[in-house]
This record gives C-alpha cells, structure tokens and sequence, in this order.
C-alpha cells in the first residue's frame, strides 16, 4: 500500500490524481499548462490540490510530460556539438534520402539539430566486425574542442562509424575531452544503443545531446520544488518504451522519456486490463488535436523498437502509440473537388471550436457533436457554456457548400472523424495480425467517452470499457507504472541448443550491466527479470520480437519450445510460415520494480441524486433526433444498469451511448458498454 | 445503382489508402534482400475491377504507374474468364509489365464471394532471373538476353502453389533462396490487400463500394482539370540527353519532348526524341506514360493520393520504334532512359510557366551494386544502393540537399553499416559534395559522394547515365555539377565515367558523386548572408562564393566585406549586361 501523485502535463492541460491507497481517497485536478516553465504548473496543482500532511505522507510521486518532446518540436536545447568518424560528419544530414510527399518536387527536410560546421571529424576507424582499421587520432578531438568552445558548444554527442560492434574509440574520444577540460554534457552512441544503422543512431544520439541539459535541469527544478513542499518519496518519470525511472537515471538517459506523455494513457490500460481481466484492449484516446490508439495485449501496450519525432529517428524502445490529426478541435472543410474533410488542422483550445465562443469561426468536430445534441447542455468542467448559435453559424457555410442540410453535415462531419479514428485502430491491429472486432475499446481523454459508439460502430466492436474520471485517466495511469530497465545487444545465432545455451550467458552479463545502470540511486527491493528475443527467418533482415518465458530471466524452455512460438506469432503477424532455419538477432533484457500493488480499480466519485432530464439528440443507430436521457456520472452505483440513448456527463468527460447500447457500472467505476 | 454520399466516399477512399500502406508494411518486414527493406525498390497499388488505380503506397512512384499499363495488359492476356479466386499472376515481359525484366510485377484478383472486385499489384526488383550477367545487364542487344519471362504466369492457381513454377525460377537464378523469399513477401503483400477489400466490399456491399470508387475516382479527376485549367495555356518544347545506350558509348541519345496544355487537357508528345537503340536504353510506352503521369501529378495534384481519375486529362504521344515506345526484342534492361526523361517534361513546362518548376535536379539516381564471392561463405553476394541527388532551387527556396530523385521518393540509401556487414568492402567516406549545388538567387541542393574500397575481388556496377550533361539552371540560375562515377582514383588506371559494368581487384577504389541541383534566379541576387553561412557550412568554397555570387569573404574571419562585395556586385552584374 502507497501514497501516490501522478501529474500528467499535456498541451492544453496538467492532469493531477491523487490517490491514497489506505483510504482509497482518490482526488481530481486540471489546471492550465504553464509552457514557459512547466514545473510551476506542475507544483503548483499538488500544492493547491494536496494539503501538507498528505504530501509529506505520499511515496510516490509519478510523472508524464512533454518537456523533452517540446523541446525537439521547438528546437529549444542545448548547442550541439558532433564529433563524427573522419569522412562521415554528413551522416545527419544525407539521412535516408526518402521523403514523405511522393510527388511534391519542392520536399524541404527540417535542417538538422547540429549544423554542418559544428559536426566535426575524428579520425580512426572501426570495421564491421569490431575490429580496428586505422588508430584513434586524440588530437582531432582537441582540435574540434577549440572549435565547439569558440562556438559555445555545450553538450558534444560522439557518433562513430562501427561504435555499436566496438566502442573503444568513443570512450577513448570521451576521456579527451573530460581530460581537456570539457564539462558540459557528454553523449555517446554506444550507450545509447548497441544496434547498426548509423543514421538512426547518430540522431538517436545528437537528440539526447540535445534535450539531456534542459531535461536535468527541468527534473531537478520539480524534485527541489517538491521536496521544498514536503515532499520525501521517490520522484519517477514515465519512459517512452513502457515503465518508469526515476529522475536521477532519466537525467543519464532524457532520450528514452521523449514519449513520456502519450504513453501514460497506454500504461493505464495495460494496468486496467490487468487489474480487471479485460483481456485484450484497444485504447482511444481523443483529446483537443489528436487521436492516440495503441493496442493492450496480454496486459502490457504493444512495443516498437524504433521511434520517429518530426522526421527524426530514435533507436530506442519505443511504446506503439499512433496519432493522428483529429479530435474535437479538428477543422471541417469542403475541398476545391467538393468532398467534406475533417483535421488535420485543428482549432486547438485557444480559439478553439466556435461554440467556444473565443471568436474561432471555423466549424470544428465539437461544433458538429454540439450541434447534434452528442454534448447534452454543453457545460464544461471548467465553467464554459457552449454556444449552439455559433455552432450552427460555422456549420452553415459547410453545408451550403455540399448542398446538404445542417444536420447532414454535422452527421457527416462526425462519420468522417470516426472513420479515421477506426482506419488508424485497423492499421495498428491488422497489421499484428489482431482482429479488432475481438476487442474491447478502452476510451477515455476529453472526447473518447463522446466517440465510443460511433468508433465501435465502424469497427464492428461489441464491447466499450469508459474509466471513471475518463477525462483524466492518462494520470491515473502513471500511478501504476512499474520500474523498469531495458537493454539489447545484437548477437546473430542459430536457433539451437549451443544459441539457447549463449543466450542465457550473454542475458548474465546484461542483468549485471543492468544492476550497474542503478548506481548510486540505490532503488533496493525485488526487481523482476524478463527476457526477449528478436529472432527472423534465415536470410530475412526483419525480426520479430518474442517474449521467452522462463526463471528468472533464464531461458528454460526447449529450443522446440522457442521455435514453436516464433513460428505462432510469425503466422498471427503475417499470415504465412516457412520451412527454413530461424536465427536469434538479438537479446533483450528487461528488468521490472513492480511499485507497491494498489487496491483493485478506481473509486467513482459519490454524491448521487438519481435525477435525469430529457433532452434531443441525434441518434446515429437510429438514424434520426430522438430523446435521450441526461444524467449525471456520479448517480450512478455499482450494478445498475442503463439503456441507450443516453448521455452520462461527469467533470472531465461526457459519454454519448447511442440507441441499442446498453451500460452497466462496474464496481471498479468503470462503465461496460455492449451492444444491446 | 446505389446512390453513395460523399461522407461514405471518403470513409473508403481511407480505407483502401490504409489497406495499401499495411501491404506496404507487409512486404518490408517479410523481405529478405536490403533492396527492398532497406532502399524500398518497390511499387504496390490496389485497383479496381477495370484496372483501374484507386490507392497506392510509397516507393518507387515510377513502379506504380507502370503497373497500371501492366495490370490492363495481363487481363487482356489472360481474359476474365481465366482469373479465378486465389491466383497470384507473375509478369515481367517488359513491353507488358512497363520495367525491365527483373521487376516483377505479382497481381492478384480480389473476390467477393464469386464476383471479381478488383485486383492488388506489387511489384518488385528480384536479384536474379538468368539474364546475361550477374546483378545487372548494360549492354543488352535483345530481349532474350535479359532472363526468364513471366508472360503472366500463376505462381498460385485458385490458391494451390504452382510447384514447377517454383522450380523453374529457381532452377534459372543465381539466387535461388533470396528470390524466392522476396517473392513470397511480394505474395503476402497481395494476399493483405485482398483480404483488406474484401472485407470492405463485405461490409458496405458490392454495388456501394463500385459506386463509392467511381464517385472517388471522378473527384480525382475534378481535382486535376481544376489546376490545369489555372495554369498557362500553351505549347513548349524541350530536349535533354543521356549519356550514351549502353552499346554505343560514343553517342549521346536525345529526347524530346513537347508539352501542350490547353483548357483543362495535358498532352505530352515524345516526337523529335531518337529511334530506337541498340543498346538496353528503350522504354515501353506503358513506363513512358508512367513517366509522363508522374510530372503531371506533380504539378497538378501533388498533396492528394494517386488515383486513376488524376491521369483522365493527360495524353501521351510516343511514335512506334522510338526510343520511348520499345517493340519487341527491342533491349530494354537499363531502361534509364525513363529516368531522364521527367526532367525533359519539366524542362519544357518550365518554360511556361517558371514560377512553378524547380530548376533540374543532380538525377538520375546513381545506383551502385557490388557483385562477388564473398569470402567467408563462398556464396555469391549482391548488394547495392541508389544515393540521393541536389534538387534544383526554385521560385521560393533553395533545392534540398541529397535526397532521391523524383522518380523514387520512397526509396532510401543503404546505410554504410549495413553494407559493410553483408559485403566485403570498405566505405572510406560518405558526404555532402561542396560547391556541387548551381549558383542562384536560390541555390540548387548538393549531390552526394560515397567512396568504396573493395576488399577482395569482385565486379563494380555504376548505374549513371547523367553525366556528359549538367542539371540546368533557370531564370538566370547557373547549373549544378554532374555527376561522375571515379574508378581507381589516383592510379594509372584512373577514369572517370558513368555506368561501368567491370572486374576490380581487391584493394581498388570507386568513388560514386551524384549531381547537385540547378540554380534558380540570378547567384547576384542571392542575399549575402545566406551566401556567408553557406560558406560557414563549407557548402559553398570562399573562392565560389567570390566567382559565382560576387561576395567577399575574408576566410580568417569569416567576416563579409560589404564594401568590397558591393562593387565586385556591380562591376559582374554590368559585364553581364
């Protein structure tokens, strides 16, 4: 049992839940996002919402931000020095050559983060196969160090041809410049990832380089700013491939939390799976400009081994969180061939959908769910009473345009949404080889709830899972985060006895480079140990990622055995098997904390009055405006049902269920929607 | 017929563009050579029952295009009648399937219970099928040199493996395994397109889904006639060489062509361009019309999705027996010639209208493919990539720097660690060619130089046929630099060149530069300062910045003389005048 505070800072809004596991008392907050110094915001919703006592009582203190994101999307970071293997300073720059408009003739790449007189050149040269080629040259380092001081470098990421198969010219390059007298920040390839392709790690690398000074710097703030609170837990931070860190180990390694964020709604509904036995999930998560979805499968998000950040590749753990440009403040329009789109542009929150009323003019998705009665009396949490004659003023022009009636558009508008909506959730499950229709969807963010039926709809879904304080539940999801560590090492071998036998030699070592990684910030307790395995069909380059199980990090079972799942999930993902030998690729080791077990599920908030009012909306089951129910989340108790159409508003959310839906109210809080 | 909203047209437009990105996916995770998961030398579309392109995803667009003509000419071939649920069709004759013989097109029909819907196409470079040499043939004399054909055979029929088919190719490639796992992930991509539709078609009806598909393809061809109708109207002609037809190498080969646009129609006429070669360098016309369809997507729908309703305005004239309409057993192997032949459209329309087209680009797209025994494993090995080029500046920017020509905007380098891993060879270097972009008020993009140290014995094959002419400036611009492919740099045996089919020793040296872009706009013009951080960037030299743009830069320093550069402006732009 444990104390703990989850702040989750989105764009628009920081997220606070609190939870007090003893009690189960559990409190909600959102305030505005503080872009210029985030931490402000961040403290100061737990000091407003946390009394002392509370706080000087809480474990844990659990964190998702965007800080390392912005700060890549605004290229607002440290002055990045390069030193690249003689003859290769351009690998930033050449990139892979591809673009993604096909036939736009004037393509533009973002320039790169260190330009080309700051990317300089070292001799000495490592093969393929780790072996040394031409010696180390110590004084290219010195030479390049009188430039990057002239230019007031402060943070040098080194990126060697080879590093990943020998590194000894990295460290040597390292040493140089401490030796010299460099104290800024320091960044090597070779810790950053152990896998080739020297374009995916040198940007992996000059990113860390990048955010490492105003990520310490932004995590130290927060944690002298807490502690001055009262606050004496442990301070953790989401990681972009799935678990937490804590801040001292996120300081070595900014660039595994760039996805710090999106990823706390993916954790929540691995936890809620687990807790609840929901068995397989799809997350939805809509909220003012995008739609995240990732896929929930034996209770953990699905992961990627590579990630991608306005152009720019990270070779890093990755969680499979896809977005796309719609969510409520996406903008309708008719284009000049006369088909109705919808986002990607998007209307943000500032001036937002016009029914606002802060002077946006545009009609956005909101507008149309407004229009169509989706939202009930349109009052949100923070006071805002929407307007509908603005609504239908935006509205209008659409509609003139396509030659339709008002409701039509707005009907149209909301099919379109939707519809992307489920295309992006078909990718991300298709493409596993997963049949979406077997799935739950698991919505939540300020407009999920108000998206499910439509979404089930489209994806012939038959069962929907709504959170309580849906609104917020991408901070409840931090609170349930485990510790993790995570390490790879490429190492190519047939699948047999002498492999397996290897493998488990080679899992040792990493377990104690794991253990070393901890240092100093002395995170005792017992930590759980997984192994994995990216293994390929004999002459394929693509791997597969299988999770072996076993004891405690060995792997136990038979090479049949470890066949035999490959070729499972080889067929799930792509249809078909093969007859040829399999190779391992490469090892992964993870190891796990998992944080002090919180009691089952989340409470919903009390107060029930049991009262309903009547209202008209439009029911897209039915086709037609037809009464719907309103009534309030929190009259709602455990057991009781209710029958479509309906539309149940709570602070953060509002849950539109649509004609032939049905909901019961779990104990847990949660809302289990099926098809009547 | 079913009537079908707008809001439903768009709901499945989507769909098939996701159905056509997961085929995408498919293949490159399943693929077994770096051509195809590294350098993305692919092109897959999904189609409808007439044929017809309705989504396709990235990779080498001029692919795409050309399996429109070649899906038209197998179900002309094969008739209706003979496609049956479960079919994967093969064809690679090149005068059909629009690509030389070692691009393999695989198609198959896609059912909705028994009534055909539409089909999926994927096409593919395969490494090997028996032509002449290893890798790559640059001097062809007729089609029976280039390989086995597939003049549309099943590889499935109604489901079933055609095992003697297998064989065959098998039997009849330098390597076998390789060839064979990239064809099954071609297969698997075309059997995830098809299981994509049909569950489509099954969910919104046969006669909905035709009708939606013809509303979208209808809109496609709206969206075109509407730019072409805001642009100039007018007749422009233009010409452009490469290097020689593989055969006779002392012979530049001319291409011509006349762009007319009038009202809302484009017709493209390929008179004037030369006769057939002797050489590999002839196109069919189906790659010819892919070409023509690719500029004309460009400058006329290029933010939206590639549908057969785009290419309804455009008209394409190639005479009989010339070069850019191939007859059988004309060669047609090299085919670079297709690859040249964009610029020679844009070249043409930009002189109606050169506010709208960049300056012309370093391209082609200077491939390179080692080809030996390796020596640890004893076994053949091919690798290769193609390396990005200078795009040209244009009206509102510089030209990008080392990015793939426009004829593959999926396509992408092979990274030197990867290369290093599969072949026996070093690259000494890999980097942006300074001073290689032209001179302009916006400057062209640099080319890229790559230098390859052969570590034991094996052949070198440079596929550049753009080098005795320069990537051309516009508006005052001046041109890039070519590209040259340098073999043995600094022996005896140096040269300088461009495609080479040959023999090095270990130890031997090939450096591959690719072409940077056309300037556009007079280089006076450019603003100084831009000027000084190209020079800080060691893009541009302190003497080019001197000759070219007339600024003045004191290499200590790195300080501009204003004074200085003022006067030498006004003195160069006088003798200009």
């Amino acid at each position: 049992m444990a104390t703990r505070i989850g702040v989750d800072i989105g764009g628009t809004f920081t997220d606070l839940l609190f939870y007090d596991d003893q009690t189960s008392d559990m409190l909600v907050a959102k305030v505005p996002t503080t872009p210029a110094s985030p931490e402000q915001g961040c403290v100061q919703a737990v000091t407003d919402s946390v009394d002392g006592d509370q706080l000087r009582q809480t474990q844990y203190f659990l964190h998702g931000t965007t800080v390392g994101l912005n700060s890549l999307l605004e290229r607002k970071g440290a002055r990045v020095g390069l030193l690249a293997t003689r003859g290769f300073r351009d690998i930033l720059e050449i990139r892979r050559g591809d673009r993604d408009e096909m036939y736009n003739l004037f393509w533009q790449l973002p320039e790169p983060l260190v330009p080309r007189r700051l990317r300089l050149p070292v001799t000495g040269r490592v093969r393929s196969d780790g072996t040394v080629h031409i010696p180390f040259e110590k004084q290219d380092v010195l030479d390049a160090l009188e430039i990057f001081a002239l230019e007031g470098v402060n943070s040098i990421a080194v990126a060697f041809m080879n590093a990943y198969a020998n590194p000894a010219h990295e460290l040597a390059a390292e040493s140089a410049l401490r030796e010299a007298g460099f104290s800024g920040e320091i960044s090597l390839s070779h810790h950053i990832s152990r896998e080739y392709r020297e374009y995916e790690r040198t940007s992996t690398t000059v990113i860390d380089a990048f955010v490492r000074g105003r990520m310490s710097n932004y995590l130290r703030r927060l944690e002298a700013d807490l502690r001055g609170a009262g606050f004496k837990g442990d301070c953790l931070i989401t990681r972009s491939g799935s678990g937490s860190m804590t801040f001292s180990e996120a300081e070595d390694r900014p660039f595994e939390t760039i996805m710090s964020g999106p990823v706390a709604g993916a954790e929540g509904g691995g936890e809620l799976s687990r807790q609840l036995g929901l068995g397989d999930l799809i997350t939805a998560d809509v909220g003012g400009t995008s739609f995240d979805t990732c896929v929930i499968t034996r209770g953990r998000p699905t992961l990627l081994f590579e990630g991608k950040i306005v152009g720019m590749p990270l070779q890093t753990p990755w969680v499979d969180v896809r977005s796309i440009g719609a969510g409520g403040g996406s903008i309708a329009q008719v284009d000049v061939g006369g088909l109705l789109r919808v986002g990607p542009e998007s209307g943000g929150a500032d001036p937002g959908p016009a029914c606002y009323g802060k002077g946006g003019e545009n009609a956005c998705m909101t507008d149309a769910a407004f229009y169509l009665g989706m939202l009930g009396e349109g009052k949100l949490a923070s006071g805002l009473q929407l307007d509908l004659a603005l609504a239908e003023k935006a509205l209008q022009p659409l509609a003139g345009k396509l030659g339709y009636g008002m409701d039509e558009t707005a009907i149209g508008i909301m099919d379109i949404a939707s519809a992307s909506m489920a295309d992006a959730i078909r990718e991300i499950t298709v493409e596993q080889g997963i049949d979406p229709r077997k799935l739950k969807l698991l919505a939540f963010g300020g407009a999920g709830p108000l998206m499910g039926t439509l979404l089930a709809r489209d994806l012939d879904i038959t069962g929907i899972v709504i959170p309580p304080h849906a609104g917020n539940f991408s901070a409840w999801g931090l609170l349930g985060a485990d510790l993790t560590r995570a390490t790879a090492r490429t190492r190519i071998m047939r699948l047999d006895d002498d492999g397996l036998a290897n493998v488990n030699d080679i899992l040792a070592e990493m377990y104690s480079d794991l253990a070393a990684r901890a240092g100093s910030s002395g995170d005792g307790g017992e930590w759980a140990r997984e192994a994995g395995l990216d293994m390929r069909y004999k002459g394929q380059e693509h791997t597969l990622s299988i999770n072996v199980p076993g004891d405690n990090g060995r792997v136990t079972i038979s090479t049949e055995q470890v066949r035999e799942i490959f070729t499972r999930d080889y067929d799930r993902t792509f249809g078909n098997t093969m007859d040829e030998p399999v190779e391992i690729v490469s090892i992964r080791a993870t190891v796990r904390h998992a944080l002090p077990r919180r009691s089952e599920g989340l409470s919903a908030l009390n107060g029930s009055d049991g009262t309903h009012t009547i209202r008209e909306a439009y029911s897209f089951t039915e086709k037609k405006r037809m009464d719907f129910r309103i009534l309030d989340r929190s009259s709602m108790q455990a057991g009781d049902t209710l029958a479509g159409p309906a539309i149940i508003n709570e602070p953060t959310a509002t849950t539109y269920l649509d004609a032939n839906w049905a909901c019961e109210v779990h104990g847990s809080g949660c809302l289990f929607i099926s098809r009547h | 017929m079913a009537d079908v909203d707008s809001i439903t047209v768009e709901v499945i437009h989507n769909y098939l563009l996701s159905a056509a990105r997961e085929m995408n996916r498919n293949l490159m995770r399943t693929a077994y050579s770096t051509l195809i998961y590294e350098v993305h030398d692919f092109g897959l579309g999904l189609y409808d029952r007439e044929c017809r392109l309705l989504a396709e995803a990235p990779g080498l667009a001029v692919f795409t295009r050309s399996n429109d003509y070649g899906l038209n000419k197998m179900v002309e071939f094969l008739g209706y009648d003979n496609i049956h649920p479960g079919d994967v069709i093969l064809l690679n004759y090149p005068y059909w399937s629009s690509t030389h013989t070692l691009d393999v097109m695989a198609a198959s029909p896609i059912f909705h219970k028994d009534e055909l819907v539409g089909f999926t196409a994927v096409k593919e470079h395969w490494l090997d099928l028996g032509q002449k040499d290893p890798g790559y043939c640059l001097d062809t004399i007729d089609l029976a040199q280039e390989g086995l054909v597939f003049p549309c055979s099943k590889i499935y029929s109604k489901g079933i493996l055609n095992k003697e088919l297998e064989q065959l190719i098998r039997f009849n490639s330098r390597m076998p395994d390789r060839v064979i796992g990239d064809m099954n992930a071609q297969i698997s991509a075309c059997r995830t397109g098809e299981r994509r539709v049909q569950e489509l078609v099954e969910k919104f009806g046969v006669e909905t889904y035709a009708e939606a598909v013809k509303k979208m393809l209808d809109h496609g061809e709206r969206l075109a006639r509407k730019r072409l109708a805001e642009l100039p109207d007018g007749t422009w002609t233009a010409e452009d060489y490469v290097d020689d037809d593989g055969v006779v190498r002392d012979r530049k080969m001319r291409l011509q062509a006349t762009v007319t646009i009038a009202g809302d129609e484009m017709t493209i006429d390929w008179t004037g361009s030369d006769d057939k070669c002797k050489g590999p360098m002839n196109v069919p016309i189906g790659t010819t019309e892919g070409v023509c369809a690719l500029v004309f997507k460009s400058i006329t729908t290029p933010d939206t999705p590639a549908n057969e309703g785009n290419f309804r305005p455009l008209k394409v004239i190639a005479p009989e027996g010339c070069i850019m309409n191939a007859q059988p057993p004309s060669p047609t192997f090299t085919l670079w010639t297709a690859l040249i032949a964009p610029e020679v459209v844009t070249k043409a329309l930009a002189k109606g209208m050169p506010d709208s087209i960049p300056a012309c680009s370093g391209g082609d797209i200077f491939s390179l493919m080692g080809i030996g025994t390796h020596p640890d494993t004893g076994k053949l090995w091919i690798e290769s990539t193609n390396e990005g080029i200078g795009f040209g500046g244009h009206s509102a920017d510089d030209g990008e720097s080392g990015i793939m020509h426009m004829t593959e905007p999926g396509c992408r380098n092979n990274p030197v660690e990867v290369l290093e891993t599969k072949a026996p060879w070093l690259i000494e270097n890999y980097g942006l060619r300074a001073d290689s972009g032209g001179a302009g008020k916006h400057r062209g993009g640099l080319g890229i130089t790559r230098t390859y140290r052969f570590l034991s014995d094996a052949s070198a094959l440079t596929l550049v046929k753009k080098t005795k002419t320069s990537p051309w400036g516009m508006a005052d611009g001046e041109d890039g630099q070519a590209g040259a492919v340098v073999v043995r740099p600094g022996t005896e045996r140096e040269q300088v060149t461009g495609a080479i089919y040959e023999e090095v020793s270990a130890g031997d040296v090939i450096i591959n530069r690719s072409g940077g872009g056309g300037g556009w706009g007079n280089p006076l013009e450019r603003d100084p300062s831009l000027v000084l951080d190209d020079v800080r960037n060691e893009f541009v030299s302190v003497a080019a910045a001197r000759e070219k743009y007339g600024v003045i830069i004191d290499p200590e320093t790195m300080a501009i003389d204003n004074m200085a550069t003022d006067k030498l402006r006004t003195s160069m732009s006088s003798a200009l005048n």
